[in-house]
């Protein structure tokens, strides 16, 4: 029988080839960083001259203003900004992305019908690493009296392609522009009214501000290339009849039904003749409109019924 | 890139001239014809006595073909077709096998171990070591009278290496386009001695890259980035030869891959995907008597981390973390044996058990989804090879039976906004669901001659839903999909009759024509509502359903021919006409009818054509690839382009032990854009040196 002289490279892999694999295995697997423990977020009003930061007892349509300071307490940003309003017992979540280290919140608040208005805030870090709850209340002082309101009977707004009735209107100066005479005017206009036929909206009245698509209103003037793009947000009132709206003498009716101004929606959409709308405008002027009459696509108008709060 | 192609040509016409000079030297090469695969039976068959259209690819194809990635290799063969749009950037890449669409219609398996997830059927390629491959067997048309759930286009197996000498290894660096670069290391050994002893191997590989921009230069904006990779695998095989029929292995890997998604708002690291495997199986290979055993456990536990940051249209600012554990367990056995003469029967029984369990965590709102649901898959077979009148027919019958269990179920919406499109939050169990899957198969070969066969064959196919449509209503790409734990397995009939023949020992043609008829094809369905998911446009609902009955009309041809000592061809074309011939009526929407619509991702006509080159230690590889029009939508109104590429790879070997290559990928860097919109990586080439022991 011949002798085979040993391999030695093999027999040292072989012998130690366990080893060898576990070693892998722990060096591969085993080897997990812990993670560091931080602090929560923190957050606190502002306290200044002129802003309000405990509860507070106000008149129907007093406004105050409150600030928000938060910082994270991490190496991660600030990116979730929450806050709860209840009015009595109507509760509202609203949501804010955001992305930074530090965040400074200022909000005017223009009381409403609620008895009891509170509001709750927190933020969280990009690891979930959520704040304490700030809470303020404003709670309605029993001998408020409601406000006067303006009335516009009827304003007609043409759509994109109307060359005779133009499509943008200021509430502030309860005008109606045509895109030319609008872009001039960019820091009053609040609505306006187009025929989407992208998305199919049809019927739509919006805001500068809202995503309306650069081939609506096309051009140097077009929405796109304005420098002061206001907002307006809607919401559809189902339980307001006609009938409530044209009865309506006062901003009870506004009051009753208006929203916070983030939770609401940037366009009004497949608007059809009878339907009653509340809006809110991003400087906080409140109101309800209805629409009359609708006719015609992108050279139709659209006619609507204005009440805002004074 | 002119003077590149002109000099690889002008190599391989000057080499055509060499070749003259060596022929009289030397035998010439030849077509081999007992090529034995294990996959079309899960018993030793050479390809001429399989009635079906089988391909091998070998780890000398590795060796000359330009790959990327392991599934880039495929495109060699006729009727696959591969949809990897970013290069080695992509993170999922679909094969499509038989004019079937989708990743999980056709079975991937490694050493007999299924790559497709129990929770979507869906196929990672990169944690597969190209280095540690031995052969590819590819089996075209349905098969899951032998394997069950998956098997409806064909089937994959990629067979790895099994170390040969007492020690052997190789080492790899290589550095390309994109900056990207990677390394390898394979060491295995074979300790066996009068068929007893230990067998081993121990592998790692890494693999990086910077990318490019995912969108074409006109549409980026500040959020694009370039998309980017980094990936590392390694794992260990030890192997015991107890005598010479009988052997037990166990197998471990690992892979960690971070790919990025071409994004980034604020966050350091913008949105990707990073993915960690860990996989271990266990095989017995034996003999009792005159029988084949062969028993295979696996395990594989994959964990997804996908951070996704964006800004919508209306340019409101989103950062989700998903997080998805996906279990897939299971167990094989088979036993083969001539239990009469010339009639061999195979019996086995098969389990698979997945699970998936996730959330996602919206970082900006309070939404958070969290999921989990079950399914198991019981399978039994048995199959009869039968040969008769002096063997030249040759029968094979086979019929599986596979119980499906679907089983917790259960989705959990927490503090909904309208970034996930919920109106309130709530908990749901699903209800359970089982079916029953009866496959049968029937193929019968005449050999006409030692080198030519016909056959006739009749298979079925069958896929169990998702996970994700049986159970997790929510967002996707299309709308807002409502999950329907009604739905049923779709199943597949196909008809083939195939011919191959070898002429001359040079010039192999195989070519097979059929009609695969599919029912119970799930669809979505649109209900008519939508849902605003924050983007500020609306999203249509949809429930996916088992509506359609499909049809797929195709034809294969594929040539193999040695032109020379040193000189071959590859040629294959494939035909596919995979259309919906019939829309039953939804409940939902009695309205949508998708009938005569063709099915998305596959291509009507896909052509290859490779010459090889192999002189001495010089090897070149120039091939190309056409890939007609596809359709991007079940509506069939968005079509992506036809596309044509060409690749090469040279390779030269110096001293046996050093290797260079350079592999030229989309050699005219043709822009083509998938389904979604995106880029190709165009042009990419890659310069590799490999150190074998």
């Amino acid at each position: 029988m011949r002798y085979a002289p040993p391999n030695i490279t093999s027999r040292l892999l072989t012998n130690n080839l366990l080893t060898i694999i576990l070693l892998c295995i722990i060096a591969t697997a085993g080897c997990t960083k812990d993670k560091p423990v931080y602090p929560v977020p923190t957050i606190k009003f502002v306290t200044l001259p002129g802003l309000t930061s405990t509860d507070t007892t106000l008149m129907l349509n007093d406004t105050v203003r409150i600030g928000i300071s938060a910082k994270t307490g991490s190496d991660q940003a600030l990116t979730h900004f929450h806050m709860t309003v209840i009015k009595d017992s109507a509760i509202t979540y609203i949501d804010s992305a955001l992305y930074t280290n530090q965040l400074e919140n200022f909000r005017t608040i223009i009381k409403g019908i609620a008895k009891k208005e509170t509001r709750i805030f927190y933020v969280r870090d990009r690891d979930g690493r959520k704040s304490q709850e700030l809470t303020i209340t404003f709670s309605l002082d029993s001998s408020s009296m409601y406000g006067d309101i303006s009335y516009i009977l009827s304003i007609r707004l043409g759509a994109q392609k109307n060359t005779s009735t133009g499509s943008f209107y200021s509430l502030s100066a309860k005008n109606i522009y045509t895109k030319a005479d609008a872009f001039t005017n960019q820091g009053l206009i609040n609505l306006l009214y187009y025929f989407d036929t992208i998305d199919a909206d049809k019927n739509t009245i919006a805001s500068p501000g809202a995503n309306v698509d650069a081939s609506v209103f096309p051009g140097t003037t077009g929405i796109t290339n304005w420098a002061i793009r206001n907002t307006t947000r809607f919401k559809i009132q189902q339980n307001i009849t006609t009938n409530q709206f044209e009865l309506c003498r006062n901003d009870s009716l506004i009051l009753s039904n208006t929203f916070e101004f983030e939770s609401g929606f940037r366009k009004a959409k497949n608007l059809v003749s009878g339907q009653i709308y509340s809006f809110v405008t991003d400087s906080g002027l409140k109101g309800l409109f209805k629409v009359l009459e609708v006719s015609g696509e992108t050279e139709g108008d659209i006619a609507i019924a204005i009440k805002i709060k004074k | 890139m002119k003077i590149i192609l002109i000099s690889i040509l002008s190599l391989l016409i000057l080499s055509t001239g060499l070749n003259a000079q060596e022929q009289d030297t030397a035998a010439a090469r030849r077509i081999k014809l007992d090529e034995v695969v294990v996959t079309a039976t899960r018993t030793k068959r050479k390809i001429q006595d399989i009635p079906a259209q089988v391909q091998v690819i070998t780890s000398k194809d590795f060796e000359a073909f330009p790959v990327s990635n392991i599934d880039d290799i495929l495109r060699t063969t006729a009727n696959v077709s591969v949809n990897r749009s970013w290069g080695i950037f992509s993170k999922n890449s679909s094969v499509i096998m038989h004019g079937l669409p989708g990743a999980g219609r056709t079975l991937i398996l490694i050493d007999g171990v299924p790559k497709n997830k129990i929770a979507a059927g869906s196929v990672n390629w990169h944690n597969i070591n190209p280095d540690n491959i031995e052969r590819i067997e590819i089996i075209k048309g349905p098969a899951s009278a032998l394997y069950g759930n998956n098997a409806m286009g064909g089937v994959i197996n990629i067979i790895p290496k099994k170390p040969q000498k007492n020690i052997e290894g190789s080492m790899e660096a290589f550095y390309g386009t994109y900056n990207s670069a990677g390394s390898s290391l394979n060491l295995s050994g074979n300790e066996t001695r009068n068929n007893k002893g230990f067998y081993w191997d121990l592998n790692g590989y890494y693999r990086r890259g910077d990318g490019y921009y995912l969108d074409p230069p006109a549409y980026l904006d500040p959020t694009d980035v370039k998309t980017y990779l980094k990936e590392f695998g390694g794992g260990t095989m030890v192997g015991y030869q107890f005598n010479k029929t009988n052997s037990l292995d166990v197998v471990y890997d690992y892979y960690n891959e971070t790919r990025g998604a071409g994004l980034k708002v604020h966050l350091p690291d913008g949105s990707y995907e990073s993915t960690l495997t860990n996989q271990v199986r266990s095989r017995y290979t034996g003999k009792i008597g005159n029988a084949d055993l062969t028993a295979l456990v696996y395990y594989s536990h994959e964990k997804f981390y996908g951070q996704k940051e964006s800004l919508n249209t209306l340019n409101e600012y989103r950062i989700t973390d998903s997080y998805t554990d996906k279990n897939d367990k299971g167990l094989w056995f088979t036993y083969s044996d001539e239990i009469i003469k010339k009639n061999r029967i195979t019996i086995g029984t098969e389990l698979k058990m997945g699970d998936v369990n996730g959330q996602d965590i919206y970082r900006t709102s309070t939404d958070l989804i969290q999921f989990h649901s079950k399914m198991d898959v019981l399978g039994i077979f048995i199959q009869d090879e039968f040969s008769f009148l002096h063997d030249r027919f040759k029968l094979i019958a086979g019929l599986r039976n596979d119980m499906v269990r679907f089983y917790d179920g259960y989705q959990n919406i927490v503090e909904p906004t309208n970034a996930t499109g919920f109106v309130k939050g709530f908990s749901e169990d699903f209800k359970n669901n089982h079916w029953n899957a009866i496959s049968p198969k029937l193929a019968l070969q005449y050999t006409i001659s030692s080198n030519s066969q016909v056959y006739i064959s009749a298979g079925t196919g069958f896929l169990p839903p998702d996970l994700k449509d049986l159970s997790q209503t929510g967002k996707i790409n299309k709308g807002f999909r409502l999950a329907n734990p009604d739905l049923r397995p779709e199943v597949l009939t196909n008809y083939e009759i195939g011919y191959s023949r070898v002429f001359a020992d040079r010039l192999r043609i195989n070519a097979a024509i059929y009609y695969s008829h599919g029912r119970d094809f799930q669809y979505m369905i649109g209900t008519g509502d939508s849902v605003d998911t924050g983007s500020g446009t609306l999203k249509p609902v949809l429930k996916p359903e088992n509506i359609a009955k499909i049809g797929v009309r195709g034809a294969e041809l594929t040539a193999s021919w040695i032109l020379t000592k040193t000189l071959s061809l590859n040629v294959s074309y494939a035909y596919n006409d995979s259309r919906i011939i019939s829309f039953g009526s939804s409940k939902i929407n009695p309205d949508m009818d998708l009938t005569g619509k063709y099915m998305v991702e596959v291509s009507p006509h896909v052509v290859y054509v490779g010459l090889n080159y192999r002189y001495k230690s010089f090897t070149a590889n120039l091939n190309c690839n056409y890939v007609g029009k596809q359709w991007f939508d079940d509506e069939n109104t968005i079509q992506v382009n036809d596309y044509f590429i060409a690749n090469v790879r040279i390779a030269q070997t110096f001293k046996q032990h050093c290797r260079i290559y350079l592999d030229i990928q989309n050699i005219f860097n043709t822009a083509f854009i998938d389904r979604k919109g995106q880029l190709s990586p165009g042009r990419f080439i890659t310069a590799g040196f490999q150190y074998i022991l």
